[in-house]
């Protein structure tokens, strides 16, 4: 089960594969396949009228491709040290590794760097 | 026309060494042995030649000399001589530029000094004899000491062979291998042994899964299954079958480990990772087998010092 | 006399006879033992005609070479020079990450103005960015000293274990000391919700700010928040 950041309309997602890994555990930056379990309200954001269709884009039981921008287990980074976060987060994708949302709400690990998601980084307010 | 001697032996003829003694001894054209009687160590008769030795003959490639060509074609000699070290424990170092944390082990030379020399003739290989640290004579058995007193060098703790292509890698004896012997970059082997585990099950032993924790298993969650097919298989246990045993402290090899730092001052030797065994181990270093061989800038040259090997 | 001694010798064995006779022999061997005294070796002459010789062993005949055990003096030793190989290439690490010095004193135990748990640590990397946080636990000594730090980023918690003597680290400075000694040496109970202390972004601003008016606003650009909010004042 992880968070999803992003304003794609899912909020809870659970992770059933992970992709191009022999073990059964993802880290930061690597693309995993999900199930929608919980649909975001867009209660505020629909009076705003701005992400109307947004809400729409997936519901609660579909497939989707994502990557992990946060995660629990603690990651090393190439200088000894090591970055931790309070929960597993991830970010939904399309099978061409687009972002499917259009904005994220919370940090991200910077680790997506490294693993070619300029994009996600991108459209993130802040990464460590 | 009768072949003469000169005509048979321009027929390409397999290296010396690949012949059989009888043949070196005499001519091929002295087919027509002459008989002798009498002392025999005087006047040694030619013996019954085993082979079938004619011209045109592939060489025997089930030889001595034979298989220690091959060994030579395939290049798995290191040219220069390894160093005896002391483990000495791990630390970690950083690389300045790029911020990224190596682990390393350091190690230390101690009075490494070359004691003796195997040679091809004497003993069928070239190797270089090391002897590291000190020990008191008092306790150094007599034709040991004697060795030394020979060779020209002090009682020495650890004796070790460091097998070499040829004789250009024969370092002169007495010749001291300090810790720049190693270039900084290069890749090393490094040979210990690694630490005991005592006797030790075959999930740890060989990694194999075990059975499981419950569904009717009783006093059998860490043991191995079954040890091999019944009649189809010959109702034998193979040999070398992996089970429970006595686990590690025996002799392992690291390879390509690079070398970051080296201090011929205080005999130190730092390489990238891990090296197996406890602190105050023997480690072995030679060059790497599986690398270029390291350039060395200006190269000991030790053959002319050893011409009449 | 001789009537009993011959009625013995008929009656007795010549065993029984020798038997009597044997104290006496004994008596006469020890004296010969007695007056034999040390072996003394004698050197083989010289002089002796060469057929002879191989009758002696050979260490024994002349001309022989035996060499003596010379036992040659040990080259210095590296392992005397240096006892400690580890702790030296730990400190050659050392003289280069921190030329100064300072970053080790800021985690000395001996120095009482160092960081410890519970203080707010400003981090800021050679690559622009800082990381803040609440320390937990100053771990490892040496060049292998690191700080666990904790913060909260949009809401987000986050740790970061950070080498003190990193090569990528720029500066280290304590924004915050903590009001209050902590009594733990490792403060593992702020991930729990009722003790988290939150972001300490409010801490960190409030620190630059005044750092920058200490040094007349030449630190300015370390944040773009406090640029913003002197504009303000």
């Amino acid at each position: 089960m992880l968070n999803c950041i992003d304003n794609s309309g899912a909020a809870i997602v659970e992770c059933v594969a992970v992709m191009r890994k022999k073990t059964r555990h993802a880290s930061i930056g690597d693309r995993i396949i999900v199930v929608v379990q919980k649909q975001r309200s867009f209660g505020p954001e629909n009076a705003g009228g701005s992400s109307v269709g947004i809400a729409n884009k997936v519901r609660r039981g579909d497939i989707r491709h994502a990557v992990v921008v946060r995660a629990k287990k603690e990651v090393q980074r190439k200088d000894g040290s090591l970055i931790r976060f309070d929960d597993n987060a991830c970010v939904l994708i399309n099978k061409n590794g687009d972002p499917i949302g259009t904005r994220l709400s919370s940090i991200v690990g910077s680790e997506l760097r490294d693993k070619k998601w300029s994009k996600i980084l991108s459209l993130a307010p802040m990464h460590v | 026309m009768p072949p003469t001697p000169s005509n048979l032996l321009a027929v390409p003829l397999p290296p010396p060494f690949l012949l059989p003694r009888s043949l070196l001894r005499k001519p091929l054209a002295g087919c027509s042995q002459k008989r002798t009687f009498g002392i025999k160590s005087i006047e040694p008769q030619p013996k019954h030649n085993p082979y079938n030795v004619v011209s045109g003959i592939k060489p025997l490639l089930s030889s001595q000399a034979a298989a220690y060509e091959r060994r030579i074609k395939s290049d798995t000699l290191p040219l220069r001589t390894g160093a005896l070290a002391i483990k000495k424990g791990m630390t970690a170092i950083y690389d300045v530029e790029t911020g990224k944390r190596i682990p390393c082990t350091v190690l230390q030379l101690d009075r490494n000094e070359v004691v003796s020399h195997k040679t091809r003739k004497q003993h069928g290989y070239y190797a270089v004899c090391v002897g590291s640290g000190s020990v008191n004579p008092k306790n150094v058995a007599k034709p040991m000491l004697g060795h030394f007193s020979v060779q020209g060098v002090s009682p020495k703790r650890h004796l070790q062979e460091f097998r070499v292509r040829g004789r250009d890698g024969l370092l002169p004896v007495g010749e001291e291998i300090r810790a720049n012997w190693f270039m900084e970059g290069q890749f090393v082997d490094t040979r210990s042994n690694c630490k005991g585990k005592g006797f030790a099950g075959p999930m740890k032993r060989w990694g194999f899964h075990g059975q499981d924790r419950s569904h009717g298993q009783s006093l059998s969650h860490r043991s191995h299954g079954s040890l091999g097919q019944g009649q189809g298989g010959g109702s034998r246990v193979y040999p070398g079958k992996k089970m429970a045993g006595n686990m590690g402290g025996q002799r392992n090899t690291v390879q390509n480990l690079k070398v970051l730092q080296t201090d011929p001052e205080n005999g130190i030797v730092v390489v990238n990772g891990a090296v197996s065994g406890p602190k105050g181990c023997v480690v072995l270093i030679q060059d790497a087998l599986k690398k270029p061989w390291p350039q060395v800038p200006d190269a000991p040259k030790p053959s002319e010092v050893n011409a009449e090997l | 006399m001789s009537q009993p001694l011959a009625s013995r010798l008929s009656t007795c064995c010549w065993r029984s006879f020798c038997a009597e006779m044997r104290p006496q022999r004994q008596f006469h061997r020890s004296m010969v033992t007695l007056q034999r005294g040390p072996v003394q070796k004698l050197d083989v002459p010289s002089d002796l005609p060469a057929q002879l010789l191989p009758q002696f062993p050979e260490r024994y005949r002349p001309g022989r070479n035996r060499r003596d055990i010379v036992v040659h003096p040990s080259p210095r030793s590296e392992a005397e020079t240096c006892k400690d190989p580890v702790g030296l290439v730990e400190n050659r690490q050392l003289s280069v990450l921190d030329p100064t010095g300072a970053r080790a004193r800021l985690f000395d135990k001996a120095n009482p103005d160092r960081a410890k748990v519970g203080d707010v640590l400003l981090t800021t990397f050679k690559s622009g960015e800082p990381v803040s946080g609440v320390i937990m636990v100053i771990k490892g000594s040496g060049p292998h000293t690191s700080v666990l730090l904790r913060n909260q980023l949009t809401t987000i918690g986050m740790e970061m274990s950070i080498k003190v003597h990193s090569p990528l680290v720029q500066s280290m400075e304590i924004a915050q000391r903590t009001p209050k000694r902590k009594r733990r040496a490792r403060l593992y109970y702020l991930r729990k919700p009722e003790h988290d202390v939150g972001s300490v972004q409010k801490v960190v601003d409030q620190y630059l700010r005044q750092r920058a008016m200490l040094t007349g606003g030449k630190n300015a650009r370390q944040g773009g928040t406090f640029r913003s909010r002197k504009g303000k004042k």
